[in-house]
Formats: structure tokens, C-alpha cells, sequence
């Protein structure tokens, strides 16, 4: 009788949470769905008040728009928002995890007054360095390359260094010991023991840069100018007009969830990893 | 002190290691920094070396009320900010820390803000906000309030309307985080509070908290600075306005730096908002040697 | 002391390697012909590229008719608004790369010109003048100063009132008795200030989301002027160039604003115009006039679902000669270009008859500067459905005011336009929101912003 009644309070308890995650859950997908919907929706249809959220009247015109627009330089867009973002993830987790293992696990000279240095850096704004860095790369010729995407995220990541080195850390050092028993030298230690170990954190930091790097209009805007260097962020600016009318707003719904969906894809794929990867992230 | 041979090598090592990135460091953080330090001093109209201006600019700021406002905007942005996402992202981390149906749903659902341009989404928000037939208001209405207001172009509304958005972008992220740091806490405090009896808000103010106050540290510090650097999402939904309500100091710099050339004065903007943030995490760190549990 | 020591001499080593990569920087561009590129920067627009891409590829001909070792080549660059297009223009700037010649709003130009920024072109702007083709006082203005000559006009645009017809003959079909006339499209006789609203609050109706308006007016610093002047007033400075917004006449005209957007709700506020635009609402029917610009005109003629008419700015009262403002946006060269020369070669090819002609016939780029070229824009304009309207539109030219821009211009423009929300909502009168005004634009003036 008690673990009835306890049931059935445990029954109407998951269902109350329920009744609440899934109106948070609707709220945090809400925007997307509203998106979707418009990228289908007749042009002028998007302006009609009251708004009409149910109606599904399926057109893809502005698609065709998004996919013949400049001869569809979209392709193009979407090989260089990959170029860019793939590159500098794995860049960047290759030269993050090297040093994150250093500080880590080695002992050199200056390691604590670099480190600090190091994470000092999460505290800088973009905008302070941002246009002195333009400086730079005007002065060795890199405008208008992939460059100045790339580089600057692979030579220096101090969040990723802070998040793998926080993971490495709580790798047991009887392992790597065992290993130089073996005669294993550092590069083998960092390769054989350390790389494996860390997959789900660099599945979750790639995440991230990927994320950053793909979105990165104004990066992608002051360094880029050939239209063969075209992006998908710049591509959708380029869809804007400077007095906006339905046809506009559809294209850039259509354009905008065509750039969405290479990363929600990832983002499903990784979920998993992505989970225990943040699990260790920097908390300690 | 002489160092041992293994030592040596493991030193020469380490720096290869950690080479690329403190040559990056070097290169992309320090010259950029220094070369601001100097266009603080300075006037440089982009083409010729910087003119030595001394103090110029730092007045130029300080006796702006604009710059005081955008100040003003960025810590009342942290007080609804800052906490609204911790508890909210802290709640939904304790509902889902048991069996539920739908919990791959929920994730993905929670997350999926995180992952999308601010730029294409903050337009989704326009449309939700509009005041006449926008998603919101037609809600607000049906539930029987008569009149809603005018979210982004209201004076005092539009910075909770900005902040919502801030909010729905960030929460996936830091609801992960605590979602792993509950996983974290070892289940047998949990059996052995129940079995001296405690309830359900016992064990979470006594167990879960506690054991949590180094995750919810690394959260504040994060947030913190996500908010010190939030500028699309209000850029394009309300330009800073109306009447500067929501200008942040990041747009400041960026109207100062990109619209009037005005770089002494957008460095000098920065710097302020450097120092803020360092000393803000100061702090922190300050405040957590005495509160996170260890 | 030690180690800081060794980051500095670090930090100076990696700066001496950049300062070697940055001297083995190539120099200008040049094509397989041996011809000398000249970029030109544009923003990215669909309504307007064809035009201003057509006029490059006709300059590009009289180059080479010229026999000129010159080729332009354009940059587009991808963005809609004019901020992030100067984000473009300071960077071309600080790593010489991108283009060199640039088409920028008149508001940046003294800007420009104070920062040292701008080549100076004076030869080239005497020569156009002195071959007696072009109309002269339109090199004036803001691109002017200490007698040199910073920029060269695309051409001239100035503000009209366009009106919806079908919603003038709907609302006189269901109220014979009260009938309204259209807006007078005579500069030297145009509707008053009363009948405007008059007309505005008659062809307004419904609520809320379904609400139709009367009339768009930006109530924005760059049209005061031209409201102010053609009350009686000022254009914000007097003849004495003393400032001239706490006048009665500039009160009015705020006054009547305020009588359109809070007595009779026949203007949109920002509230009504967040996602679809004043433009947006005329285009779809929705507003039954806007004051607008002749950049407008190529929309506005191409419209299906109403026929559109074209009106002068409204005045005062009766008597009035009716003023409105002229915006000339100009191509100016940078000053730290790799093709000085070059560029002062383009920007007369670009002022070039075949080169105009070729803008002109896409209706694009206002009123061409090139006397010649006037006709032939004006024909294009004259395309059945604005044929009554010529003379509105060609009048407008005779009564143009500028806009006073400065040096301080866009931070005064931004600090009254955020002000606003506070008139309009009702915290501020229109009065006050005019010493406002002043105020901003004393200190303005006074370098204190």
C-alpha cells in the first residue's frame, strides 16, 4: 500500500518535470521552428500580423533564390566556411592538447608564470586586439587568404588549453610512468597515451572552435574580399539589402538554416562525447 | 643550480610542446596588447604612425555620459544576466539528474541555441518580439494581459528583452556543465542523508550545493565574461537603443573604433573593459578561497 | 626583472621579422597586359550594382580609348549597412589592400578629410569643371575644403513625397462628400503643413497589428533642416552660421510631428516599423504616403499593385517655397592608394559621358552631375507611369538644401536619434526634445562629445 501511494507521487513528480522541461525545451526550439517555417513560407506571407505559426504553406522559392544566387556562389561558401573551420579546429586541438600536456604533466622553467599568462588571456576582449592584429597581418601580406582565419585560432587557444589541461590533470600519472618504463619518449607518451584519453574533451573543444570559426562574420568580412574567398556568413550579408522587404527575410531564413544544418549535424553526432567532454571542462 | 640531464631534456621538451602556442601568444595577444597600451596615447588615422596625444583620449571618454551609460548597461546586463542563467541552467541541470523519459530530446533542444550564428537568430527574435502581432505579445494578449509592452522599443523593457535572448543562448551550455558536475557527485552522500532522514531540499542545500560551488565558480567567471562581451545579439536587435539603454561598452568601442575612425578613444573604451573584467575575476578568485568547497 | 627582460627582446625579434616580411610586400597590381589595376570599393546592394557595375565597365572603355594603361576591377563588399562598410574602409586602409576608390555617404566625408584620409583631387575636379560639361556647384559642399577638393559627386538625390493614388481615390469614393485631393507636386505651391495631416489622419484606420498609416517622415536630424527652412525657418544654421534650432519655426515643425505620431496616429512609430519598414509598409500598401529619396524612384515605378504619384516636400503655409534635402554621396580616393595617379585617371573616366550614360540608363546613382547626362536619366525615369511627375521630380533640384555635415555630424546624429524613443513615448515634448537637439549639437560644436 506505502509503495503504491509512493508510486504514484513518483509518477505525478516525473510528470510535473516533464510538463516543465518540455515547455523549456519548446522555448529554446521555438526560434528554429519559427525559422524554418519561414524559409518555407511564401515571401510576403512572413510579414502577415497576426503571425501565423501553424500554417505550413510550402514553397521553395527561397531557396531557389539562396541556392542560384551569383551563379551559386553558395557552394563555393560552403567549402570555404569548411576549409576555414576545419582547419583551424584541428589546428588548434593539435597545438592546444601539446601544451595543455606540458603544463599539465612536465615540469620546465617559467611554467607558472606562463601559465598565468595564459589565463590571463580568457580576460581580453576581442575588440582590444583586433584591429592591431590587422596591422600585423596586412604587414606580412596575409590579407585576403584563409590566413588570418586560421592562424591566429591555431597558434593561441587559451580556453582550450585551460579546459585540456584541467582534463589531463586528472589522468593518473602511474600511466605515464608505466609508459617511460617502456622507454617511451615524450612525443610517444603524448601520442600512445594522452591523445586517446583525451578524445571526448577534444570532441567538445573542437565543437566549439568549429562553432566559432563558422560564424565569425566580422573576422571573415575584414579579411576577406575575392568573391572566390566567399563564406557563408558573408554570403548571408550579402543577401541583406539595405531597406529589407519579405523577399529579403525569406532568403536569409532559407540561407541561414542551409548554414545551421552542417553543425547540428556534427552536434548530434558528437553528442555523446560532448557530454562527458564538458564534463571535466575546467572545473577544477 | 645545476639541473640534472633528464631535467634539461624535459625542459627543452616542454617548450617545444607549448612553443606554438607561446609564440602565438607572443605574436597575437602581447604586440596587439602593447600596440593598444599605445593607441590609448595616441591619434592614428589608420595611415600615418600614431601621433603622441597624451592624456587626450582618456578625457574624451571619462567626461562622456554615453561611456558612463554603456558602463551602467553592462553591469545591470550582469545582475539579470549572471544569475538568471545559473539558476535557470542549474535547475533544469537538478529536474534532468534523474530517469526521465525524453532525455536526448531535452538535451539537444537545450543546446541547440548555442550552436547557431547570433546574427541570424537575433533576427528570429526581432520578429518575436515585434510589438503589434509578434509571437510574444499574441501570447501575452491570449493569456488575458491587455497591454503588453513594447519589448525592444521600450526603455525599461528592452534590456530584459535583450537579456532573455542572452539567456536562451547561453543556458545549453552551462546546463551541461552542471549536468556533468551533479554526475560528479558521489551517490552515496546522497544514500547515507537519506537514511538520517533527510528531504529532498535538505540534501540539495547540505549535499548538492557544497559539492557543487566549484562548478558554479567556473560558471560566474564565465559568464561574467560572456557578458562583458555581448554585443550582436543587441547590435542587431536594437542598435544600443532606445535612448541607450542597451548600448554595452563593447559597442562603444566598435562605434568609436569602425564608425568615426576614433581609435585612441575605442582603445582607451577596451582598456577600461579589460580592467573590468580582470578585476572583476580577481575577485572571484578572491571570493572563492573563502566559499568553494574543496 | 629577468624574465620580463626576455619577452621583451622576444617580443622585439618578432617584430623586427615582420618589419622584413613587410618590406618584400609587392607593389601595385597589374593585369596580364600590363595594364595597372585600380580597385573600387562598393557595398553590396542587388537594387544598385548593376548600375554602378555598368558604369565601371564603360569606364573601363573610355580607358582604353583613352590609351590608358588602366584597368578597374571592383570589390564588393558584403554588407548592408554603411557601418560595417566603414569597418571595410578602415582596414583597406590600415593594410593598403582592397580598394582604393570608394563611393561613401556625404556624412563621412569632413570626417575623412580631418583625419587625413582623403587624396587631395583639385586637379582633377578643375579640369571637369573648367571643360564647362558639368554643373559646377555640385562639387561644393562638404568635399570641399580649404580650397582643395576631396571627393567627386556620384550624382544628386534629393527627398520627395510619393503617395499611394489608389488609397487618395478609395478613401474619395467612400466619402463623397469629403474629399481629398492628392499632395500638390508644385515646389513653388506645395500642401501645407494642415492639409498633410489633414489627409494623413483621414487615410489612417484599424488598430494595433492591422493598423494602416497616413504618412512616414523621419523626424531625424539630417531632414530637419528641410522642414525647418520650409516653415519660415532655418536650415539649422542662420545666414550668420550661428545655430538656428531654438526657432519657433523648427518648434513648429516638431510640434506637427508630434500631432501626427501622438494626436492622430496616422504616422508609424519604431514600434510599428521594428521588422517591416516605413518602405516596406508603402510598398505593401499599407502607407499611403512617405517622403523618401529619388533612389526610390526605380522601386517605386516597378510596382504592380498601386499606382504611385509624386509630390513636394510639404510647407508652412502658403506662400512658401518648398526646400528639400539633396544628398550627394561622392567617390573619393584614399590618400595612402598605391595608384594615386591612377585613381584621378578613374575617377574621370568614372565622370566620363559614356560612363554616366551607362549608370543613368539603370536609373540608379540620383541626378548624373555631367549636363549632358541629365536627359538621358530623366528618360529613363519617363517610363509611362511617372510621365506626369517629370517635372516634380526635376523641380526638386532647383530648391535642394544640404545637409550641414561636420566632423561631429554622426555622434550628434546617433546621441538625437536615441533620444527619440523618449519624445515619442511621451516623457519628453516635442519642444524639449528640440532644445535637445540644440544642446547635443552646441557641444558638438564645441568638441565635447
Amino acid at each position: 500500500m506505502r509503495s503504491l501511494r509512493r508510486k504514484q507521487k513518483n509518477i505525478i513528480k516525473i510528470t510535473i518535470i516533464t510538463l516543465i522541461l518540455m515547455v523549456f525545451a519548446i522555448g529554446c526550439l521555438f526560434p528554429f521552428y519559427w525559422m524554418i517555417l519561414n524559409s518555407f513560407k511564401q515571401p510576403l506571407d512572413i510579414f502577415k500580423v497576426p503571425v501565423d505559426i501553424f500554417t505550413f504553406d510550402l514553397t521553395f522559392d527561397s531557396y531557389m533564390a539562396v541556392f542560384t544566387y551569383g551563379d551559386g556562389l553558395i557552394w563555393r561558401a560552403y567549402l570555404n566556411s569548411i576549409i576555414i573551420a576545419t582547419t583551424s579546429t584541428f589546428g588548434t586541438l593539435f597545438t592546444s592538447s601539446l601544451a595543455a600536456f606540458a603544463f599539465a604533466k612536465l615540469k620546465f622553467k617559467g611554467k607558472n608564470a606562463i601559465y598565468s599568462l595564459f589565463i590571463a588571456c580568457l580576460m581580453i576582449p576581442g575588440q582590444v586586439t583586433i584591429l592591431p592584429l590587422f596591422v600585423i597581418f596586412a604587414n606580412i601580406g596575409w590579407i585576403n587568404t584563409f590566413l588570418p582565419l586560421i592562424i591566429p585560432g591555431v597558434m593561441i587557444n587559451t580556453y582550450g588549453v585551460f579546459m585540456l589541461r584541467s582534463f589531463i590533470v586528472s589522468i593518473p600519472n602511474e600511466l605515464l610512468e608505466a609508459a617511460e618504463v617502456d622507454g617511451c619518449g615524450y612525443f610517444r607518451k603524448y601520442f600512445q597515451i594522452i591523445l586517446p584519453l583525451l578524445k571526448p574533451s577534444l570532441v567538445t573543444l573542437g565543437l566549439f572552435t568549429f562553432i566559432g570559426s563558422w560564424n565569425n562574420y566580422f573576422g571573415q568580412l575584414i579579411y576577406l574580399t575575392d568573391q572566390e574567398l566567399i563564406t557563408l556568413p558573408l554570403l548571408i550579408a550579402g543577401l541583406k539589402e539595405t531597406h529589407m522587404t519579405g523577399i529579403e527575410w525569406g532568403r536569409i531564413m532559407a540561407a541561414s538554416t542551409l548554414s545551421i544544418i552542417p553543425i547540428a549535424i556534427v552536434y548530434l553526432k558528437c553528442q555523446k562525447y560532448f557530454v562527458q567532454g564538458i564534463a571535466t571542462t575546467g572545473i577544477k | 643550480m645545476k639541473m640534472s640531464r633528464r631535467q634539461k631534456k624535459e625542459n627543452i621538451f616542454s617548450y617545444i610542446f607549448i612553443g606554438p602556442q607561446l609564440i602565438g601568444f607572443l605574436c597575437f595577444v602581447a604586440f596587439p596588447l602593447f600596440f593598444s597600451i599605445y593607441l590609448c596615447f595616441s591619434y592614428w588615422n589608420f595611415i600615418d604612425l600614431p601621433v603622441y596625444v597624451g592624456g587626450e583620449n582618456f578625457a574624451a571618454v571619462f567626461r562622456d555620459p554615453i561611456f558612463w551609460k554603456s558602463m551602467g548597461n553592462t553591469l545591470i546586463y550582469i545582475c539579470i544576466v549572471v544569475p538568471l542563467t545559473l539558476l535557470t541552467s542549474l535547475i533544469l541541470a537538478l529536474l534532468t539528474n534523474r530517469k526521465l523519459p525524453f532525455m536526448k530530446f531535452y538535451r539537444a533542444a537545450f543546446f541547440l541555441p548555442m550552436v547557431t550564428s547570433t546574427v541570424a537568430i537575433s533576427m528570429v527574435w526581432l520578429f518575436i518580439y515585434q510589438p503589434y502581432g509578434g509571437v510574444l505579445n499574441t501570447i501575452l494578449e491570449g493569456i488575458g494581459i491587455s497591454n503588453p509592452p513594447h519589448w525592444l522599443q521600450d526603455e525599461f523593457w528592452a534590456r530584459f528583452a535583450v537579456s532573455i535572448v542572452m539567456i536562451w543562448l547561453k543556458i545549453g551550455y552551462y546546463y551541461i556543465i552542471f549536468d556533468a558536475g551533479l554526475k560528479n557527485i558521489p551517490t552515496e552522500l546522497y544514500e547515507a542523508a537519506e537514511i538520517d532522514g533527510a528531504n529532498a531540499f535538505t540534501k540539495i542545500k547540505n549535499i548538492t550545493l557544497p559539492m557543487l560551488s566549484s562548478v558554479m565558480f567556473f560558471v560566474s567567471v564565465m559568464l561574467f565574461i560572456d557578458v562583458f562581451n555581448m554585443f550582436n545579439e543587441v547590435y542587431i536587435m536594437t542598435a544600443g537603443g532606445p535612448n541607450y539603454s542597451t548600448y554595452t561598452l563593447s559597442m562603444y568601442i566598435y562605434f568609436y573604433a569602425f564608425t568615426e575612425f576614433d581609435m585612441g578613444r575605442a582603445a582607451v573604451a577596451s582598456w577600461v573593459l579589460f580592467a573590468l573584467v580582470g578585476v572583476v575575476t580577481l575577485i572571484q578568485f578572491k571570493v572563492k578561497k573563502r566559499l568553494v568547497y574543496e | 626583472m629577468k624574465k620580463s627582460l626576455k619577452i621583451l627582446s622576444m617580443l622585439g625579434a618578432i617584430l623586427v621579422s615582420l618589419g622584413g616580411l613587410s618590406s618584400c610586400k609587392n607593389n601595385t597590381k597589374t593585369d596580364e597586359e600590363g595594364n595597372t589595376i585600380v580597385t573600387v570599393s562598393l557595398m553590396n546592394s542587388t537594387n544598385e550594382n548593376p548600375g554602378w557595375l555598368a558604369q565601371i565597365d564603360a569606364a573601363n572603355k573610355v580607358l582604353e580609348s583613352w590609351g590608358e594603361k588602366i584597368r578597374i576591377e571592383t570589390e564588393i563588399i558584403m554588407t548592408d549597412s554603411w557601418d560595417t562598410f566603414y569597418s571595410k574602409v578602415a582596414s583597406n586602409m590600415i593594410g593598403q589592400v582592397g580598394g582604393t576608390i570608394i563611393r561613401i555617404a556625404e556624412s563621412h566625408v569632413p570626417m575623412m578629410i580631418e583625419n587625413n584620409q582623403l587624396q587631395d583631387i583639385t586637379d582633377v575636379v578643375n579640369e571637369l569643371k573648367e571643360s564647362g560639361e558639368y554643373n559646377n556647384a555640385s562639387f561644393d559642399g562638404v568635399a570641399y575644403s580649404d580650397s582643395k577638393y576631396y571627393g567627386i559627386p556620384t550624382g544628386t538625390q534629393h527627398m520627395l513625397l510619393f503617395y499611394n493614388k489608389d488609397k487618395f481615390d478609395e478613401y474619395n469614393l467612400a466619402h463623397p462628400s469629403d474629399q481629398i485631393s492628392y499632395p500638390s507636386g508644385d515646389w513653388e505651391n506645395a500642401s501645407t503643413f494642415s492639409e498633410i495631416r489633414d489627409m494623413a489622419s483621414k487615410l489612417s484606420s484599424g488598430e494595433g497589428a492591422s493598423r494602416e498609416f497616413g504618412i512616414s517622415m523621419g523626424p531625424y536630424l539630417a531632414y530637419a533642416g528641410m522642414y525647418s527652412k520650409n516653415n519660415g525657418g532655418y536650415n539649422i544654421f542662420d545666414d550668420n552660421g550661428e545655430l538656428a534650432i531654438k526657432t519657433e519655426a523648427f518648434y513648429d515643425v516638431y510640434e506637427w510631428f508630434d500631432a501626427l505620431l501622438k494626436t492622430d496616429k496616422s504616422m508609424p512609430t519604431t514600434s510599428d516599423t521594428s521588422t517591416s519598414s516605413a518602405v516596406d509598409r508603402f510598398l505593401s500598401g499599407n502607407l499611403a504616403m512617405i517622403v523618401d529619396g529619388v533612389w526610390q524612384l526605380h522601386d517605386f515605378t516597378t510596382l504592380t499593385n498601386f499606382d504611385v504619384g509624386v509630390a513636394a516636400i510639404p510647407v508652412g503655409a502658403e506662400g512658401l517655397t518648398s526646400y528639400t534635402t539633396t544628398f550627394v554621396d561622392k567617390w573619393v580616393s584614399l590618400r595612402n592608394s598605391r595608384t594615386a595617379e591612377e585613381d584621378k585617371v578613374v575617377l574621370k573616366a568614372l565622370q566620363s559621358a559614356e560612363a554616366l550614360t551607362a549608370l543613368g540608363k539603370k536609373s540608379v546613382g540620383g541626378f548624373p552631375i555631367r549636363n549632358d547626362c541629365v536627359e538621358n536619366y530623366v528618360n529613363t525615369l519617363d517610363n509611362g507611369k511617372l510621365h506626369e511627375y517629370l517635372d516634380t521630380i526635376i523641380g526638386g533640384r532647383e530648391t535642394g538644401v544640404q545637409v550641414p555635415y561636420s566632423t561631429y555630424y554622426n555622434s550628434v546624429d546617433q546621441r538625437i536619434n536615441q533620444r527619440m524613443s523618449s519624445w515619442i513615448t511621451g516623457e519628453m515634448t516635442a519642444r524639449e526634445f528640440v532644445d535637445y537637439m540644440d544642446e547635443v549639437m552646441r557641444q558638438g560644436i564645441n568638441g565635447e562629445l
